[in-house]
């Protein structure tokens, strides 16, 4: 812990409040972790809470090399974004190659035969072809190019078979499992999840599908404990988030580049960075300041990144001949010309404005304390957020140290969304995790396929939107599956699912070992109706199926 | 969950007694003989059908001019002609299981609809034909959602609206329940063992709570029994097609029959929506048209034939983001285009007719020198559909922002 730290630990008491020791733990683990592993909870007894939020929050001072090693394994994480774009291009790209004779159609895979780009554009879904397993090898490395003449060198062909089109997002959602089950540094894992869904990109856009690995990696997770300035502005340069929201088709309609396309501002991007980048939908803002606005971001584009057919190579990231030179006001503030600098001000005053302090606010609030946030605690994170200039890491501080976050009635409040339900599981039976199809799929059937959330709301924050019916039967058999050793990636300890004793002796150890809590009267009564019904040694999914658990 | 929950807090007694007393889907099934339910299907064909070789001008010599290779031949000119529908229009020689329904005037056809917004992207063009919402990205739910919402029921089946796909369709998405059932015989707990339903729901008889996320969990699961025990209901019998139908194989047709199924079950389903892909023929079009409409109109009319009289209870309506170019392009297929047509089948349905005004072929009518122009909005035909098959007051809801007033006509006011 560094000097720092100590000293804001020093200074912060964490308040008391009616939650046991065991409880506390068990608390902290699943609020800002992805639930508790065998002994974690035990940890924090020894250790005090503070110091497991205090390292936490500095997570460049945690060890996470065996995480690391193995991401190691899955080759287009460490790719930039145009070597990706290069090796797996749009279908449209390899159908123009086929098209004109440079590469041959046996050479490309099934997802990808030509011009036929449905699959990949039309439906946004993994493809389910035989043999796409991407569990054990295809996305452990990457293809041997092949050669196209006259295109930008190579592209990957098929792998035995198998459609590489979808291995940049396997890779990315298998790393983000990975992440949230095993990894050191849980609450940077919990935040750059945050971030993405605050800043949401859908990678089943096709042309943005070969930039989310870049954006999650050099964006958002890096900044996502930093100030939230930073993380805005380069949420604001990313090709990611450009593509997404289209300001790549925004130009001032009086440009150059506007004038020979035919096109002129695209609002989109604008209206999300205040609707729900920064200000909030109340935030006072008007339809006039939005279209102000998308001028000002006229210019912003990947083709000044080198991106595209039009790539103009590597650049900074404006393009002057798509920019709107013509004076803007935006918020009652006069914009003149003044190129790039214009947006960098403008974003500077939206990061400012009261109303981008109480939306950030509320959202963290939200998502470590209570769907319905406490107004109290939420105006002095937003106080927080003005008197540090934004600073994320404080802001946090703010929360974990507060009363409310200790309350009782935050205390199991929240749902657990499918990613946090899987993970907490995956973690309670003391398992690492194998990422395969049929649990990214399992994702994807309980409403959250990672990084695949179509509009820029991102994946909500609140109870209702996760426990629709086909829901609740996906998280019970889920269960069972980890339990009963039916789920594939998951290898849950034997010893951690059994107990010793009588069955209300084994319900009360497994109650400890799962919920951290003796059972209330009341459940314990439900727990041994339950029991009758099912084999001993699936007793311990009747605890991962319970209510108690679907709850954080 | 909003819908269900009020349900619920009152019946809860009748949902712990639920072992013993009558299964409240009975009761309900009951009541449904009185009241019978319309339905509405909604089938997407992503990928952006052709239709204008599905329901080709073929009175149009600009039409032949303008697809040397591909147009469909006048109707009578060969084995791959058009099927006359009024002559002006002809089907799809694949479609021709679609004709019986044509002459019995239980399908009709919109012609030159789709969506204003000029996107030729697959991605944002299907997202907002789901959303209902064309150019507005930041819109969370689905038209269809927003109609369940519009239009509370007071005891709503758990399965009131279905998706029958790996995960909700984003037209269904949003507050209003609304599971993915992929396969009627996968929707099951531990494997429809029913000891394993016996133990989860004996975990789930909480006691009734003041925190808000308990009682969201215990109606929530009252809710999955309810539609597990529906299925289950569902599932007991195995399904045979009525009067002859038979599905084709591939997924329009397994899904049109599960829907099917749903409906003859009496579970009290009144949205389904299903999904094909494919649609998106860049090259050798006719070949793969062939395939696909063959597909369809076959699933459509087993689908037709297997619900016999129930028929005049439902609606299918298809649609797809956009249409194709006018000009077929140099890889015997068609490009991104902008308008389309759509089928509308069931009872209600005024049909044997091509409705929608047509718009022509020639480069000053085709929309941007290229493509079928648009005459009617999407969202017309769909609040047609809301208002004057499902009883809907107004469509205003359902698509905020949007007031044509034009209701083309192809159902029954």
């Amino acid at each position: 812990m560094t000097l720092a730290a100590f000293a804001a630990a020093a200074a912060r008491k964490i308040p008391r409040t009616a939650l046991n020791p065991e409880q506390r733990a068990s608390h902290l683990l699943n609020r800002i972790a992805y639930g508790p592993r065998p002994g974690d909870v035990d940890a924090i007894l020894a250790q005090g809470e503070a110091a497991y939020i205090e390292r936490q929050l500095a997570p460049e001072a945690i060890d996470d090399e065996a995480v690391e090693t193995r991401l190691a394994s899955l080759a287009t994480l460490q790719l930039d974004s145009r070597e990706l774009a290069a090796l797996f291009p749009q279908p449209g790209v390899i159908q123009r190659l086929v098209r004109d004779g440079k590469i041959d159609r046996g050479q490309f895979p099934r997802g990808a035969r030509p011009l036929n780009d449905s699959e990949e554009e039309g439906q946004m879904r993994r493809p389910r072809g035989p043999g796409f397993d991407i569990l054990h090898y295809e996305i452990r490395r990457l293809p041997e190019p092949i050669e196209a003449p006259g295109q930008r060198g190579r592209f990957a062909p098929k792998i035995e078979g198998v459609n590489p089109l979808p291995v940049v997002a396997a890779q990315l959602q298998a790393a983000k499992l990975i992440r949230a089950v095993e990894s050191e540094r849980q609450l940077l894992a919990v935040m750059t999840d945050f971030w993405f869904n605050h800043f949401n990109v859908f990678m089943g856009k096709p042309q943005a599908r070969n930039l989310v690995t870049a954006y999650e990696r050099d964006v958002l997770r890096p900044n996502a404990l930093g100030r939230f300035r930073d993380l805005l502005g380069a949420v604001a340069h990313s090709p990611a988030m450009q593509v997404y929201l289209d300001n790549a088709q925004s130009f001032g309609s009086d440009t150059p580049l506007g004038k020979r396309q035919g096109r002129g501002i695209n609002e989109n991007y604008a209206r999300e960075l205040m609707e729900l980048h920064t200000l909030g939908v109340d935030g006072g803002y008007t339809q006039q300041d939005v279209t102000e606005a998308a001028r000002v971001f006229t210019g912003w584009t990947p083709i000044a990144f080198g991106f595209g057919r039009r790539g103009r190579g590597a650049g900074d990231g404006f393009l002057p001949p798509a920019h709107d030179q013509g004076e803007k006001t935006v918020l009652g503030v006069t914009f003149e010309p003044d190129g790039p600098r214009e947006g960098e001000k403008l974003l500077d005053l939206l990061a400012e404005n009261p109303a981008t302090a109480r939306l950030l606010a509320t959202k963290l609030v939200r998502r470590f304390v209570a769907d319905d946030p406490p107004e109290a605690l939420v105006e002095q994170v937003a106080k927080t957020y003005t008197k540090t200039g934004g600073n994320i890491r404080e802001m946090l501080r703010t929360i974990f140290y507060s009363k409310q976050f200790w309350s009782p009635e935050a205390y199991r409040s929240k749902a657990k969304k499918p990613l946090e339900l899987v993970a907490s599981t995956i973690r309670a039976v003391g398992s690492g995790v194998e990422p395969n199809r049929q649990l990214l799929g399992t994702l994807e059937r309980l409403g959250e396929p990672l990084y695949m959330c179509q509009p820029p709301t991102g994946y909500d924050d609140v109870a209702e939107a996760w426990l629709g019916s086909d829901q609740l039967v996906l998280r019970w058999n889920f269960a069972l599956g980890a339990v009963m050793g039916r789920a594939p990636g998951i290898e849950a300890d034997q010893d951690a699912l059994q107990a010793e004793g009588g069955r209300a002796e084994r319900i009360d150890k497994l109650a400890k070992r799962f919920w951290h809590e003796k059972p209330s009267e009341e459940a314990r009564k439900r727990l041994l109706a339950a029991a009758k019904d099912v084999p001993d040694q699936a007793l311990a999914a009747l605890l991962l199926g319970a209510p108690e658990f679907q709850r954080r | 969950m909003t819908t269900t929950r009020r349900f619920w807090l009152k019946s809860s007694g009748l949902a712990l007694a639920g072992f013993t007393a009558a299964p409240s889907f009975l009761c309900r099934a009951a009541a449904l003989e009185s009241k019978r339910n319309r339905i509405l299907v909604a089938l997407f064909q992503r990928g952006a059908v052709d239709g204008l070789n599905m329901v080709a001008p073929y009175f149009e010599d600009r039409y032949h001019e303008l697809r040397p290779n591909l147009a469909l031949a006048r109707p009578g000119k060969g084995d791959a002609a058009a099927l006359d529908l009024d002559g002006r229009f002809g089907l799809h020689p694949a479609l021709e299981p679609l004709l019986p329904h044509w002459q019995d005037k239980s399908l009709a056809i919109v012609h030159a609809v789709g969506s204003p917004d000029a996107t030729r992207s697959h991605f944002d063009a299907q997202d907002y034909m789901e959303s209902g919402v064309p150019g507005d990205k930041g819109v969370r739910d689905g038209w269809l959602n927003r109609y369940l919402v519009a239009q509370p029921q007071p005891e709503p089946s758990p399965l009131r609206a279905v998706s029958v796909s790996p995960a909700t369709a984003r037209s269904l998405s949003g507050s209003a329940p609304a599971p993915a059932i992929e396969r009627v015989r996968d929707f099951s707990l531990g494997g429809g063992r029913p000891q394993v339903s016996k133990a989860f729901e004996a975990l789930y008889g909480m006691e009734e709570s003041k925190r808000p996320i308990e009682s969201e969990l215990q109606e929530a699961s009252h809710t999955t029994f309810e539609a597990l025990r529906l299925v289950e209901q569902v599932r007991a019998k195995p399904y045979r097609p009525a009067n002859g139908a038979s599905y084709p194989r591939g997924r329009t047709g397994q899904r049109l029959e599960q829907i099917a199924q749903l409906i003859k079950a009496d579970v009290g389903l009144e949205i389904a929506f299903a999904d094909s892909g494919g649609w998106d023929t860049h090259t050798n079009q006719d070949i793969q048209l062939n395939n696909l409409l063959g597909e369809m109109g076959q699933a459509l009319h087993a689908f037709s034939l297997d619900l016999g009289s129930r028929m005049a209870d439902v609606l299918v309506l298809t649609m797809s983001e956009f249409g194709r170019t006018a000009r077929e392009n140099g890889a015997r297929g068609t490009d991104h285009g902008h308008a389309n047509a759509m089928f509308a089948l069931g009872g209600g349905v005024q049909g044997g007719k091509v409705y929608g005004d047509w718009p022509g072929l020639s480069d000053e009518e085709l929309y941007q020198g290229r493509d079928l122009a648009l005459t009617t909005d999407f969202r017309d035909v769909f609040s047609e559909a809301l208002e004057r098959h499902l009883g809907l007051g107004g469509s205003g809801a359902v698509f905020p922002g949007y007031k044509s007033g034009v209701r083309r006509g192809f159902l029954e006011a």
